[in-house]
């Protein structure tokens, strides 16, 4: 009785420890799972998202290229051939009043002409196919240089090297869309565009004294309805598994990108 | 109790559900220190047989329902979906059944035994707040680390020190009864299993404080 009773109590302690360790494993088993799929899930999402970022950003690029042909090969040309038509008429059998006229239509179709091209290659990527990033800046920023009162200057790094397309031309937008953006609301009289490339990782500075961002306020108006530049800008660097950080200090602004460069995929 | 001890005084701000745990660790300090003193010193200070401080038994039967109704708290205060009507019952019924107990069949002040029924319906309860507590974890939907899931540690101590105990306590005097050296030598069992109560509670608070 007394050894059955013993036996019963170890047994009984034995079983009892056994099964709060199984169930223990069980429970750890089963977290580790659910962590696992949670994972899997996530990454899911993000490529899901990444996708869907991808196809609205291409889209836009695809947009803009239509719309630049357009302006190019179908307004350009009529521009032009009105302004050939306008060059037929023979200002000597003209009053004074019509050459007057003559002669300010032909400025203004002039005018007209140079807009439309400069939109033209403003959203045609042509520069920055044939000629690469760093080229594709300067020739942004002399551009602009010459339209406003801004003194832009660049400082790039030429051992940049187009590895892929794709990236540069959302790395030019990014730049395109930033350059506006001080130019319409910081009011700065100096700007510094500069870059360095090292390890593979691309690091482009837009410096200028004006009134920028601050990180919180990118933050904060990425996410509103007018902040749609920002928000486009968030999705390329989304896109380029970049980072952007906006700082100030006391000599002005700087906004930071910093994109890894992966291989070429296509050209 | 002195293993947790530090840890518990340390941490000023605790999260709602650990203050029961709080209390107990307290508690359980005074009412283990009042039971060695009473071990130790009832021949030096004189006490006889039929005194009422001659035996420490009651302060297990007090330890007992103390401790089942501060970790029945803990794991209601968990706030985890899952049998709570069946959770907040629980200490309900183990005090009718402990009054029905002592009303009718034992003696809380007994000289000679604790509880064994009292405590081994304790141990049985509080098994099953572990298992489910176990269960809720397999069947939620977040992924949350186990060691940092609320009271985790915790849980896992009172698992290892209610399953270790449950068939000494069922069986205790029984056991004094028939083999009494047996009694004392897996009377160890609980103290060990005790003592891991004691460092997994010390570990939750110190995991708190980080």
């Amino acid at each position: 009785m007394t050894k059955d009773l013993t036996f019963l109590v170890i047994m009984g302690i034995a079983v009892m420890l056994l099964m709060i360790v199984s169930i223990l494993l069980a429970v750890i088993f089963n977290q580790r799972k659910k962590s696992q799929h949670r994972t899997a899930m996530e990454k899911l999402r993000e490529q899901q998202q990444n996708q869907l970022i991808e196809a609205a950003v291409r889209s836009e690029e695809t947009e803009r290229h239509r719309i630049a042909e357009t302006l190019h090969d179908e307004v350009g040309a009529i521009l032009s051939s009105a302004k050939l038509h306008l060059l037929g008429i023979k200002s000597e059998v003209l009053d004074e009043k019509d050459k007057k006229l003559h002669e300010k239509g032909r400025e203004l179709l002039n005018e007209v002409i140079q807009k439309v091209r400069g939109i033209s290659h403003n959203l045609h990527s042509n520069i920055l196919k044939e000629f690469g990033l760093n080229e594709a800046i300067r020739h942004f920023v002399k551009k602009l240089t010459q339209e406003t009162i801004i003194n832009a200057t660049t400082n790039l790094d030429d051992n940049y090297k187009t590895s892929n397309a794709d990236d540069d031309i959302s790395l030019y937008r990014i730049v395109q869309e930033l350059i506006n953006n001080i130019l319409k609301y910081a009011h700065a009289s100096e700007m510094l565009i500069s870059s360095s490339f090292q390890n593979q990782v691309l690091d482009l500075v837009i410096f200028h004294n004006g009134d920028g961002l601050t990180q919180e306020q990118f933050e904060e108006l990425r996410y509103q309805k007018e902040g749609l530049g920002l928000k486009n800008i968030q999705n390329r660097i989304i896109l380029l598994k970049g980072t952007i950080l906006f700082t100030s200090g006391t000599e002005g602004y700087r906004i930071n990108i910093h994109v890894p460069v992966k291989t070429a995929q296509h050209e | 109790m002195l293993i947790p001890l530090p840890f518990i005084i340390k941490n000023k701000s605790l999260p709602k559900y650990l203050k029961p745990i709080k209390a107990y660790v307290l508690i359980a300090l005074i009412i283990n220190l009042g039971t060695t003193v009473i071990w130790k010193y009832k021949e030096p200070w004189g006490f006889k047989e039929g005194d009422f401080l001659w035996s420490n038994n009651f302060l297990y039967n007090i330890h007992s329902v103390i401790r089942l109704l501060l970790f029945s708290y803990f794991f209601i205060l968990l706030e985890q979906r899952f049998m709570h009507r069946v959770k907040k019952a629980l200490p309900f019924l183990f005090l009718l059944l402990a009054a029905v107990n002592f009303i009718f069949f034992e003696n809380f002040f007994d000289r000679w035994m604790f509880s064994n029924r009292l405590l081994a319906m304790e141990a049985a309860i509080l098994l099953f707040y572990c298992l489910q507590y176990y269960i809720y974890l397999t069947i939620e939907d977040r992924s949350t680390a186990l060691v940092k899931q609320p009271g985790f540690w915790i849980v896992t101590g009172l698992s290892f020190f209610v399953a270790a105990s449950f068939f000494i306590f069922l069986f205790y005097s029984y056991l004094t009864a028939e083999d009494l050296k047996f009694a004392v030598d897996i009377w160890d069992v609980h103290n060990i299993a005790y003592v891991l109560l004691c460092i997994c509670i010390a570990i939750n608070f110190k995991k708190q404080n980080d």
